[in-house]
Order: C-alpha cells, then sequence, then structure tokens
C-alpha cells in the first residue's frame, strides 16, 4: 500500500463507556476498571498515564480486542465491540487495532532479522508489499537484514513499531514503549510515533509514565484507581468529571480534602467551590 | 532465491535445532516402532512357511510322479523340465530318480530251501547316502551292492555271486522271469530312514520269518535301468525286458521359494501340472505342498492376533509419547502464534506454520525411522527366524508409518488449534477449568477401561490357541490405569510432603516437592512411563514363563535333558554299564522301551529315577518320592556276586514212578537279554551242584526258582505230590545281607505251589505238583512284588480292571518280551514323560525280572539336566555306543520357534522400544520444563543456592516421577501377567494334566525395573545438569529463549 492510500484508511475514534473489567483469581477478583469513561477522536495522538497497576495496561488490551470487558461498551467508530465474539475480535486485531506490547523483544521473533519480523507479520500481498515499504518510511533499511537479538533496545523498539504498522492499523496502541530506553532512543521512538500519526493518520494511543513523553503528546489521560482520573492538554492537567458526576482529585491536593471530609460544594461562575466543613462549626 | 518467510522457517529450524533433533529421534523411533511389528510379523509368518516346509516331510511337501508304463523314463524327464515355476524360479528342485523291480534271489547254502524276495533298486545318489560297512558301490552292469544284515542272513561276502531273478515272475505270474548273476561289490548298513531323502519310503523291509522271505534291496548302478538292463535281451511273452519297471521321479520343495506373498498361487500351479504335464505325458502326479501350506498359514493365526495387539499397545505408547513431544513443541513456540495472532494472522497461516516443522521432520524421520525398523527385525532374524528367511514387508508395515507420522501432524493442528482458542493471552479461568475437565474425563475413561479389562480377564480367561486379545492388550491398559491412579495418588502424597519439608534443612526436597506440586502437567509423565514399565515388566515375566513352560514340556516330552538311544555289544547290560558309569546314580538312568500295538512300556531304571524329567507341575510328588513308588522295595532283586551258583537241593515225598524232577533256577542275564534257565537232577538225595554263571561280568537276576517234572511217556498223576527243598543257595546275593534262603519266599503269581518251612531256617522248601511240572517263577522272594508298581496313562487306566482287595486296581500290561506283565497303578496322568499317551511305566528292574523271553525293548539312557558331559566318556568306556539323541533343549528352541513362540518373542522388543520412547519423552519434557525455567534458577542462584543444590533439585522432581511411574507399572505389570498370561496361548502339548505355576522371577523382575528407574534417573540427571548449567546470572536479563 502506499502513502497515498495509507492516507486514506478509515479513520477510527475509540470511545469507552463505564469499561469496567475484573481479573478472576483463585483468591478472589481484582477490580482492573472501574468505570472508564473516555473519547478518543480519530486521528489522535493520547497517552494514557498512571502508576503502575491503576489499569492502563488493561484498557489497552480491552481497546485491541484481546478479550472482552466484564461490563460496559467499546467503540471503535461505531461498532460496539465489548460484545464480540473471538472471531470476529481476531479480525479486529493487527488489521484495524495494532497492540505493541511493553518490552520491544515481546513483539518480535528475536532469531528473525528485522525483514522477516516484518513479513512474519504479512499474511496478505498487500501487507508484505507495505511491510517493505515501512523499512525505508520508518528509516529501518540500514538495519533490515540484521536479527533483533542483535539490535539496540532503541532499534528493537523501532522494528516493534514498524511490525504493528504492518497491517496499516486504524488504531495503534503502544504500551511503555520508552521503558528501559535511553534518552537518545526515547527521543527516537517519540519521533517515530509522531510520524507515524503524522504521515499515516493513525490514531495512536501510548501507555506510559514516562513524563517526558507526556509533555509532548497533546493530550494526556491519567488512569487511577481504575477510572480517568485527570486529563491533560497542552501541558496542563485538569481533573475529570466522570459520568456518575464523581471527581477525583489531584494526589497532590488530596491533603487539603482527605478522605471522608465533609466538603460544602456551592455553584461559582463556570464551575463549583469546594469547602471543608469542620464539624465543630455545627456542633 | 530465498524468500524472507523461507529464511525465517530456516532460521527458525536452526534456532530450535536441540529440541528438533530430539523429536527427530522420537519420530524415528516412534516410526521404527510402529513398522518394527508389521515387518516382524510378515518375516515371521515367512519364517513359519518357509521352516514348516523345510522340516516338513518330503512326501508332504515335495512332488511325485509315478510311471505307469513302460518306457517312462523319458517322460518323467519331460515332467522334471516342466516342474512349476513360482516367481519364476522352480518350485521343486534336486529331483530323484528311482526305478524298481521285484525280484527273487537263489538261495545259498545257508538259506537253503528259503524262498528269498527282494528288490533291484537303482536311486540317484545313492551310494551318497548309504554307509558302505564293506566293498565300494557298483558300476557296472553285473554288480550289486547288498545290506550287511541280508549278507550276514545269506552267508556271503563281498565277492560272491547271487543268482537274482527280475521281472514277472516276481509278481507271482507264470512264466520265466530273466535271470541273472551279480557279483556282490558291498554291504551297506541300514540307514536312517528318516532322511528326508529316503522320503519315508519303506524299502528297507527285512524279515526272516515270514514267508517270503524278505531281504532288504539290492542297489544296481546308476543308469541301470536307463540302458539294456542286465536281464538280458530276453523278453517274456512279447513284452520287453523292461516290462514291470516301477519308476518315480520325487522332487523337493525348495521351501525359500514360497513366501506369504505368493503361497496361495501353488495350489494352482501343482494342480495344473497334474492336469496338464503329468497327465499328458501318462504319468500320474501328486503332491501334499497345497494342505502343507494350508496346515501352516493356519498355525498363525493366533501369532497374527498377538502380535497385532503387541504392535498396537507400542504404537499406542509411541503415539502418547511422541504426540506429547509434539504438543510440548508447539507450546514452545505459543510467543510466536500469540504474536501472530495478535498481528492478525488468520488462523489458519498460523496452523500451517506450526505444521512446518514438525512436517519436516517427520520427513527426514520416515525413511529413517523405517530403515531402522527393517535393520532392526533383520538383526533379530538372525537369531529368531529359520535360517534363510528373507524378510518380508506387509503392506501394512507402510499404512503404521503413515499412521504416526498422520497423527503427529494431527496432534501438531490440534495443538496450534488449542492454543489459538486460548486467546492471545492466558486462557481465562472458564477455559482452564474445561481444560481440566476434559482432561479429568479422559483419566475416568481409561481408568474403566482398565477396569472392564481386569474384570474380562478375571471373570472370563480363554485357554487354548486362540489368543484373546484383551489378553495381549492388558499391560498398556492396566499401565495407563495404574497410572493415573497414582497421579491423584502422588498429588495427594506431594501435599504431605509439603509440610514434612516445610521445616526442614533438605532445600533440594524443599524445592523439588513445591515445584511439583504447582507443575502438575509433568505428573502425566507418569502415564506413558508407567505404560511402558508395565510393558517391560509383563514382557519380561511372560518370556521367562513361557520359557519355563516350554523348558518343562520339552523335558516331559523327551523325559529327560537328553535321551539317547544307544547299542550294546553282547555281554553288557544296559542298568550295570549304567550303575557304572554313574555310580551315584544321579546323572545317568537306564531306560528300555517297547511300542506295540497293544501298547508302549517304558522301563526306568528307577534307582537313577532323579534322572528324569519330573515335574512339580504334575501334584504327584517329588522324583524321590515317585522313585520310592515306582519300587518301593528299593534294589531288592537277588544278584549274582560270583561267577558260579551253587545249589543244594534235594526232594522229599513220593515221586511217582518214571518221573524225573528237575530243579530250575531263572536267571535273567540283561546282556543276553535272554533268561537263562539253570537245570539241576534231582534224585532224592541231597545233590550240590555248582554252574558256572557267564552272566557274572554284566550282572544276573535271580528270578526265581521252580522245577520240571519229566515224565517219559505220560501226564503224571496230578495227586501225586512231593517237596523240594534247597538248603544252600551260593553265589546269590539278598539285597538285604542276610542269607539268601533266610529271607522269606513266597509262591510266584498264580503259582500252583505252596512255600513250607521246615526246622531249619536255611532249608526253603515248596510242594509241587507234578502234572504240568512249573519251570516258570514258581518260588520267589518275597519282596517281590505280586504286580510290578506302574504309573499309566489314562488309556491304559480304563482298560485296567479293579481289584477288591486294591483300591487302586491292578491289571496287565504288555512287558519289554512283547508278553504280558501284572501292575498295579500308582499313579495315572493323561500323559506320560517321553511316551505319552497309552502307556505305562514300569521299574526296570522289576521288569526284567517278569520277563520270560529276549527282550524286543530298545535301549535308551536318560541324561538329567545338568549332567556333568564326562558321563558321555564314561558310558563310551563301559561299551555303550550312542547311536542317536534327542536333547530336551533342542526341542524347546524349537517350540520357539513355533508360530506362538515368534508372537511372543515380540514382547522383550516391544517393552525395549516403549522404554526408549518413553525415556526420550521423559528427557524432552525435563528439558523443556527446565528451559522455561531458567530465569527461576538464575534467580535462585542469586538468591544464594549452590548449582548443586538446584541440579539435585531437579533430579529429585525427575525421580519422584519415575519411582511413582514404577509402583504404576510394577503393578499394573504383575497384575497384567497374573491375569493375562494363562489366557495367551502357549504351546500345544496335550500335556493337559500339567498345571505350570505362573510364579514370575521376581530377582530378574526387580533387576530389570530397576534398571530401567536408574536409566531414567540418569536421564533426569543430564537434564538438570545441562538445563541448571545455562542458568547463569546473565539469563535473568530479559530476552528471546
Amino acid at each position: 500500500m502506499t502513502q497515498t492510500q495509507a492516507k486514506t484508511q478509515t479513520q477510527l475514534s475509540i470511545r469507552v463507556v463505564g469499561l469496567v473489567h475484573l481479573y478472576p483469581i483463585p483468591e478472589g477478583d481484582v477490580v482492573a476498571l472501574r468505570g472508564v469513561d473516555l473519547e478518543i477522536a480519530p486521528g489522535e495522538v493520547v497517552a494514557l498515564l498512571g502508576p503502575s497497576g491503576m489499569g492502563k495496561s488493561t484498557l489497552l488490551r480491552l481497546i485491541a480486542g484481546l478479550f472482552n470487558p466484564s461490563a460496559g461498551r467499546i467503540f471503535l467508530g461505531d461498532k460496539d465491540i465489548s460484545q464480540y465474539k473471538p472471531r470476529e475480535l481476531a479480525k479486529l486485531r493487527g488489521r484495524q487495532v495494532s497492540l505493541v506490547l511493553q518490552g520491544a523483544p515481546n513483539n518480535l521473533i528475536g532469531y528473525g532479522t528485522v525483514r522477516e519480523n516484518l513479513i512474519f507479520a504479512a499474511d496478505t500481498k498487500a501487507s508484505r508489499v507495505r511491510a517493505t515499504e515501512l523499512l525505508d518510511t520508518l528509516g529501518l533499511a540500514p538495519i533490515r537484514d540484521r536479527v533483533v537479538r542483535t539490535l539496540s533496545g532503541g532499534q528493537q523498539q523501532m522494528c516493534a513499531l514498524a511490525v504493528g504498522m504492518v497491517h496499516n492499523p486504524s488504531v495503534l496502541l503502544v504500551d511503555e514503549p520508552t521503558s528501559q530506553l535511553d534518552h537518545v532512543s526515547r527521543d527516537l521512538v517519540v519521533d517515530l510515533l509522531t510520524r507515524i500519526n503524522a504521515e499515516y493518520h493513525t490514531t495512536v494511543v501510548i501507555v506510559t509514565h514516562d513524563p517526558h513523553i507526556a509533555q509532548a503528546m497533546p493530550r494526556t489521560i491519567t488512569i487511577r484507581d481504575g477510572r480517568v482520573g485527570a486529563e491533560g492538554r497542552f501541558g496542563e492537567e485538569f481533573a475529570v468529571v466522570g459520568q456518575d458526576g464523581t471527581l477525583q482529585l489531584p494526589p497532590h491536593l488530596r491533603h487539603v480534602l482527605p478522605p471522608d471530609s465533609l466538603v460544602k460544594v456551592t455553584p461559582i461562575e463556570q464551575g463549583l467551590e469546594l469547602r471543608l466543613i469542620n464539624e465543630a462549626d455545627h456542633g | 532465491m530465498i524468500t524472507p518467510k523461507i529464511a525465517l522457517f530456516l532460521r527458525g529450524l536452526r534456532f530450535r535445532i536441540g529440541a528438533l533433533i530430539f523429536v527427530l529421534v522420537a519420530a524415528v523411533v516412534a516410526i521404527a516402532g510402529a513398522t518394527i511389528g508389521p515387518i516382524y510379523l510378515g518375516s515371521a509368518q515367512n519364517s513359519v512357511l518357509v521352516g514348516g516346509l523345510r522340516y516338513a516331510p518330503e512326501v508332504k511337501s515335495g512332488l511325485k510322479v509315478v510311471s505307469i508304463q513302460a518306457f517312462a523314463k523319458s517322460r518323467l524327464i519331460a515332467a522334471r523340465d516342466q516342474a512349476p515355476t513360482l516367481d519364476g524360479r522352480a518350485l521343486f528342485g534336486d529331483p530323484i530318480y528311482t526305478a524298481e523291480v521285484p525280484a527273487t534271489v537263489a538261495a545259498t547254502p545257508a538259506v537253503k530251501g528259503e524262498l528269498l524276495a527282494s528288490t533291484l533298486l537303482e536311486r540317484s545318489d545313492v551310494c551318497d547316502h548309504l554307509k558302505l560297512d564293506a566293498g565300494r558301490c557298483p558300476t557296472s552292469r553285473d554288480q550289486i551292492l547288498i545290506s550287511q544284515r541280508t549278507a550276514q542272513y545269506l552267508g556271503v561276502k563281498v565277492g560272491a555271486l547271487l543268482t537274482v531273478t527280475a521281472g514277472l515272475i516276481a509278481r507271482g505270474l507264470p512264466g520265466a522271469g530273466v535271470s541273472a548273476k551279480y557279483r556282490i561289490v558291498g554291504t551297506y548298513a541300514i540307514p536312517d530312514i528318516s532322511d528326508r531323502y529316503w522320503w519315508d519310503e519303506e524299502f528297507f523291509i527285512f524279515g526272516t520269518t515270514i514267508n517270503p522271505v524278505t531281504l532288504d534291496p539290492m542297489f544296481v548302478e546308476p543308469g541301470f535301468f536307463g540302458g539294456k538292463a542286465s536281464f538280458g535281451a530276453t523278453t517274456v511273452s512279447g513284452l520287453s525286458s523292461y516290462e514291470g519297471v516301477d519308476r518315480f521321479l520325487q522332487m523337493s520343495l525348495r521351501p525359500q521359494v514360497i513366501n506369504i506373498h505368493n503361497y496361495q498361487q501353488s495350489e494352482a500351479l501343482t494342480a495344473r501340472y497334474r492336469s496338464q504335464v503329468a497327465e499328458r505325458e501318462g504319468l500320474s502326479a501328486s503332491s501334499g505342498l497345497a494342505s502343507q501350506i494350508n496346515s501352516i498359514v493356519a498355525s498363525q493365526h493366533s501369532m497374527s492376533t498377538l502380535v497385532t495387539v503387541i504392535i498396537l499397545e507400542l504404537v499406542l505408547l509411541g503415539l502418547i509419547v511422541f504426540g506429547t513431544l509434539i504438543w510440548r513443541m508447539v507450546q514452545s513456540r505459543m510467543g510466536e502464534f500469540r504474536l501472530a495472532q495478535l498481528r492478525g494472522v488468520r488462523p489458519r497461516s498460523i496452523v500451517t506454520r506450526a505444521v512446518g516443522e514438525p512436517l519436516v521432520v517427520l520427513l527426514i524421520a520416515a525413511p529413517l525411522g523405517f530403515i531402522g525398523a527393517y535393520l532392526t527385525v533383520s538383526i533379530i532374524g538372525q537369531s529368531y527366524f529359520v535360517a534363510g528367511t528373507k524378510l518380508y514387508i506387509l503392506p501394512t508395515t507402510y499404512l503404521a508409518g503413515l499412521a504416526v507420522i498422520v497423527a503427529a501432524l494431527v496432534v501438531t493442528v490440534v495443538a496450534a488449534g488449542t492454543a489459538l482458542r486460548r486467546g492471545v493471552l492466558e486462557a481465562s479461568r472458564s477455559a482452564l477449568r474445561n481444560r481440566g475437565r476434559f482432561r479429568a474425563l479422559i483419566d475416568v475413561l481409561i481408568v474403566v477401561v482398565a477396569a472392564l479389562l481386569t474384570a474380562q480377564l478375571v471373570i472370563a480367561p480363554t485357554n487354548g490357541n486362540n489368543v484373546d486379545p484383551l489378553a495381549g492388550a492388558a499391560p498398556a491398559f492396566l499401565g495407563a490405569g495404574f497410572a493415573i491412579v497414582v497421579i491423584a495418588l502422588t498429588t495427594l502424597a506431594l501435599r504431605g510432603a509439603r509440610r514434612l519439608t516445610r521445616k526442614g534443612r533438605r532445600i533440594s526436597w524443599y524445592l523439588a516437592v513445591r515445584q511439583l506440586r504447582a507443575r502438575s502437567p509433568m505428573l502425566r509423565q507418569i502415564i506413558p512411563f508407567g505404560m511402558a514399565l508395565a510393558l517391560v515388566v509383563f514382557g519380561y515375566g511372560a518370556q521367562s514363563i513361557i520359557a519355563r513352560h516350554r523348558s518343562d514340556v520339552a523335558g516331559y516330552e523327551v523325559g529327560a535333558g537328553k535321551v539317547f538311544t544307544v547299542s550294546l555289544p553282547k555281554n553288557l547290560g544296559l542298568p550295570r554299564a549304567v550303575d557304572q558309569a554313574d555310580p551315584g546314580g544321579h546323572e545317568a538312568m537306564a531306560a528300555e522301551l517297547y511300542r506295540s500295538k497293544s501298547g508302549t512300556t517304558l522301563a526306568l531304571q528307577a534307582s537313577h529315577f532323579q534322572a528324569a524329567s519330573w515335574p512339580r507341575a504334575l501334584d504327584a510328588g517329588t522324583a524321590a518320592m515317585v522313585e520310592h513308588r515306582l519300587d518301593p522295595l528299593g534294589k531288592k532283586a537277588l544278584t549274582m556276586n560270583a561267577s558260579s551258583l551253587t545249589v543244594t537241593a534235594n526232594t522229599r515225598g513220593t515221586i511217582p514212578a518214571g518221573v524225573q524232577v528237575e530243579l530250575t533256577i531263572s536267571l535273567y542275564d540283561q546282556a543276553q537279554a535272554t533268561p537263562d534257565l539253570l537245570v539241576i537232577p534231582l534224585y532224592g538225595t541231597p545233590t550240590t551242584k555248582s554252574v558256572s554263571i557267564p552272566c557274572r561280568i554284566d550282572g544276573c537276576l535271580l528270578s526265581g526258582i521252580g522245577y520240571l517234572a519229566i515224565a517219559n511217556g505220560g501226564v503224571v498223576n496230578p495227586s501225586a505230590t512231593f517237596s523240594i527243598e534247597i538248603e544252600h543257595l551260593g553265589g546269590v546275593t539278598n539285597p538285604t545281607g542276610a542269607g539268601v534262603l533266610a529271607g522269606p519266599w513266597r509262591a510266584g503269581l498264580n503259582a500252583p505251589v505252596k512255600v513250607l518251612r521246615s526246622t531249619h531256617p536255611n532249608l526253603l522248601s515248596f510242594t509241587a505238583y507234578p502234572a504240568t511240572g512249573g519251570s516258570d517263577v514258581a518260588v520267589v522272594p518275597a519282596s517281590y512284588p505280586t504286580y510290578i508298581p506302574a504309573i499309566v496313562s489314562q488309556s491304559v487306566k480304563a482298560t485296567l480292571s479293579s481289584n477288591s482287595v486294591s483300591a487302586v486296581g491292578t491289571g496287565v500290561t504288555v512287558g519289554l518280551d512283547g508278553n504280558q506283565i501284572n501292575i498295579r497303578p500308582i499313579l495315572t496322568l493323561s500323559s506320560l514323560p517321553s511316551v505319552g499317551a497309552d502307556a505305562s511305566i514300569v521299574d526296570l528292574t522289576q521288569a526284567e525280572l517278569a520277563q520270560d523271553s529276549a527282550s524286543l525293548a530298545s535301549n535308551e539312557i536318560w541324561l538329567a539336566k545338568g549332567a556333568n558331559p564326562s558321563i558321555i566318556h564314561r558310558l563310551q568306556a563301559e561299551g555303550v555306543t550312542i547311536d542317536s539323541i534327542t536333547s530336551a533343549t533342542s526341542l524347546a528352541a524349537s517350540y520357539a520357534n513355533e508360530p506362538i513362540g515368534l508372537a511372543e518373542r515380540l514382547f522383550p522388543i516391544a517393552a525395549a522400544a516403549g522404554i526408549i520412547v518413553v525415556l526420550l519423552g521423559l528427557a524432552f519434557e525435563l528439558l523443556v520444563e527446565g528451559r522455561g525455567r531458567i530465569p527461576e534458577f538464575a534467580a535462585i542462584r542469586v538468591l544464594g543456592l549452590s548449582r548443586a543444590r538446584l541440579v539435585i533439585g531437579y533430579i529429585l522432581e525427575a525421580t519422584i516421577l519415575v519411582v511413582a511411574a514404577a509402583i504404576a507399572g510394577v503393578g499394573a505389570g504383575l497384575l497384567g501377567a497374573r491375569l493375562a498370561l494363562p489366557a495367551l496361548p502357549e504351546i500345544d502339548s496335550g500335556l493337559d494334566g500339567l498345571h505350570f505355576g505362573y510364579a514370575l522371577p521376581v530377582l530378574g523382575e526387580i533387576a530389570v525395573v530397576v534398571v530401567v528407574l536408574v536409566a531414567a534417573i540418569i536421564v533426569g540427571a543430564i537434564a538438570a545438569i545441562r538445563v541448571v548449567g545455562r542458568a547463569s546470572f546473565d539469563e535473568l536479563r530479559a530476552g528471546d529463549r
């Protein structure tokens, strides 16, 4: 597929409504997502931030169609994929939605060359042509015949991203692409992701806890305690009011209104005023 | 040009070369194991067919063409040249041409007045098959070769002339025959007519007591009947001089021409030959080949069934192990398949990629496995099959190999499909639960099948020659069933072991128990290992027991370890010769065998009975007990101890006038086989007579004392009685050591005498009735039995009458001299050692004492198993000549070459192949499992545990697995052997009364199991060292492995 054709690939939006997911384990189910609501426009680049264990990777995998959520909806474009059967999800995977797993080696066949890895993922004639183009487009031509295991971390990550793009997906989901990379490699990866979005108009969602990536992305979504806790745009972070009206306080302000605090909510112009109530005052 | 896809495929092969080599070896063994069976079966069937035909009597397997008119030799030759061919090779060969003419021989001075009949006989290569006592073979028309006994009878020697009249007159037709004089140029010994050359034809019939006297054939020079016969040109009634010549052509079968592929054509070929060739030439042709073949092929049915069952067990085991290897190999590529799934590669493509590597392995393994199977059977065939057997590959061989390949590919597809169904990430709880349920269902099914099989074997065991397939399949199914139970028990045991090792200081045990508990799929290795061990225990036990049975049966059928047919020179007594050669009586035993239409009598030297093969299976007591029952009184016969017999005797009472009384002493001279009757005239006053006894050297038995009353011209008054007193009997030994006359004496059976005692204890007196005069055993020592104890067959027992005095009954049977003897059965068996059914066994001494005339029995010496080989030299030093040897070992070996024996020989081969397969599977499992745990091992090493402890821990895991498998396998093998072995057919010996035990060779089984366990633990150790050795600190980094 040529770049022109790539530009005409259908762009998909992502909309998640009330997403809940539990992991069943013998000791008792673990709630990974407690009701996530978010929207990502077609062709947008978004970074998902948050501490470890908050559900970011789970959210990514659900959007990638690896499995069905416990509750809630996931829309890719106008299609609700949350109730898709495994066969339908399999059709989705890699073609419309592509997931690049955390750790570049987990996305690659270590004993194969860069070119062979790209071809491995391509099982149609069109994708095989595209694979060859991607080598040039993404600057991997000089290392096309090198065995992946011998590449540096950054090179491996770039290779992994290229593999993820073989089928020209509408959505590219990337999990921690810069972990364990130095800043030079990190910048290269970030630059590549930006280029992918710019050239192929692919909707890109990146899970990271690297603040440098967050700063480089036009929009960030922070996941906390299984919910969307905040959103950042143009370098500034904002709290997000959930569908049920809940609001998460930014962590650095939690000490102002600690848990179980009684708060008086007063509407003000374009907002609300929250004032802590001292029980003694109303004694 | 290699595309990137092919390049990646090749790179993947190289990356996984270690595992693939493993799988390749397993595939080769699995395919070899699957194909060994059909190749073995086809070759075994071939061996049975070729061997059966090779050892079949010529008369049954060859072709005989007979001329029915004169001048047929040319026609015979024409017929010979058109003998049937099979697959382009002559079916019959080695033609023997025979022509014979009945003839009469003019009487010689030695046999004046006798009418002598013989045969002029020409036969191809006859002198190569005759042993000449003197002279040479005839080389011209006026020469003949006669038998040694004919020469003796006629009183002629080499060089003498015989007048022979051949042709019509010998047929009894009136008219002149053609006479000619023939010079005797040589004499021959009577050959062994069982030699195939003689074709069971009764050429050598020699009878001097019949009319006309029949002499052995007289052999003429080769070509005698082809050219002008020595009858001369004279013809009788216008017929040619060749009238009356019987010609026939006998052609041996070439057994190696026939195999199981082409045998069915042989009947049509010989039938066509008969109808088209023989009859056209005016000849008749006959062959028993077709019925021989059919009989041999029919005898293979049980073998085929049993071999098929064993093959299926081995294939099942191989598929389980090989299938597991393939499954594990596919699973080891799970990362790649997940990547492919993640990238949206279609499931069909993923499965195709999964099949690629196993397919390459299988394509390489298939020819190697097949060649391996072929070579294995070829090597085995050297010792198992009849010499010259060609390996035969049944068409099912290819199917068996293909089945393994197809099964492996199916497993690959299923494994890949299962991996895909499990999803890109780990399977959900429900998927895990479903998988667990499916496995539990399979386990229950296996246990149920094993239980049903056990029940069937217990409730309805089959006997006889039809093999019960379930009996042959028992080891594998029971092994699987036991293994599943053991897996459950092992899981429980590990739970308990966790507690025990919690506070212990043995870190290796701590790790081993927990790792196994956490990795329960590894316990599944117990199933194939248990099955293989069950096969080993069963196979080894079966082989040992069946070999033991065969040895016992062969020993029983031969009678002893070896039986020699011997001939003795004059003046040599067989029992004495044996006594001299074997004073201890444990190595050799004299025996005399007389076969007749009215029954068979075997007389054994009871004092040497230990040399007989007397199995405990008879439940008739030990050999010592039987010996005592056969001869309860021991050596009670009176024997000579001097070279002369001195008798002082007298008559008392009124002897009728004109009657001469003579005392008779019956001595049985064993060497001469003729009772010696010593006659001592009595004159009314004590008469002492001393007689030289020539049998002092060889031994004589005093068989009795009687009398002769000789009256000139008339019968003595029956009312007259008198008594005979014997005051002294010198030169005779009483075995009790006392004086001969001091012991009690009694009247012989039915003897019309009464034994009296006078006041003198040294006197023996008995009354005599003169009417007939008894020279038979009239008075005998009291110790002489009235009836000879005998072991009889059921058919003999049925003919005996019951005796009101003796509960066991008495009766008569034929003695060694053909006359009747009185016997009392002490034991009845369905079949007797050596002589089979319709026979009696008596003590030799007692039988000789009962003899009235010359023995007609053949002499044998029975050698005990384990007898010192020097006994043969000692016997020969006594003058014994060994004519032939029958060996129990050879007979047992021949049984092992029968169809069922060949089938049962496959058991240990299958067991060994099974063990190799499961050891490979175990090694692969440990290596693959360990490989995945390398980071874990590395991390443990970081914590401070030494490499040695880690290795020991991993070895302990393997040890727990193999010990659990051994418990399952040994239990299943023992139970399978107990239940299934009696249901498997053995040699058809007809010895229904023998109950052979099925006790397994405990020490041998223990040794075999220990060897297998040690091998398995060594495999575990190698895997552990290899795996842990790679667990270096470098492995702690993330990376592709």
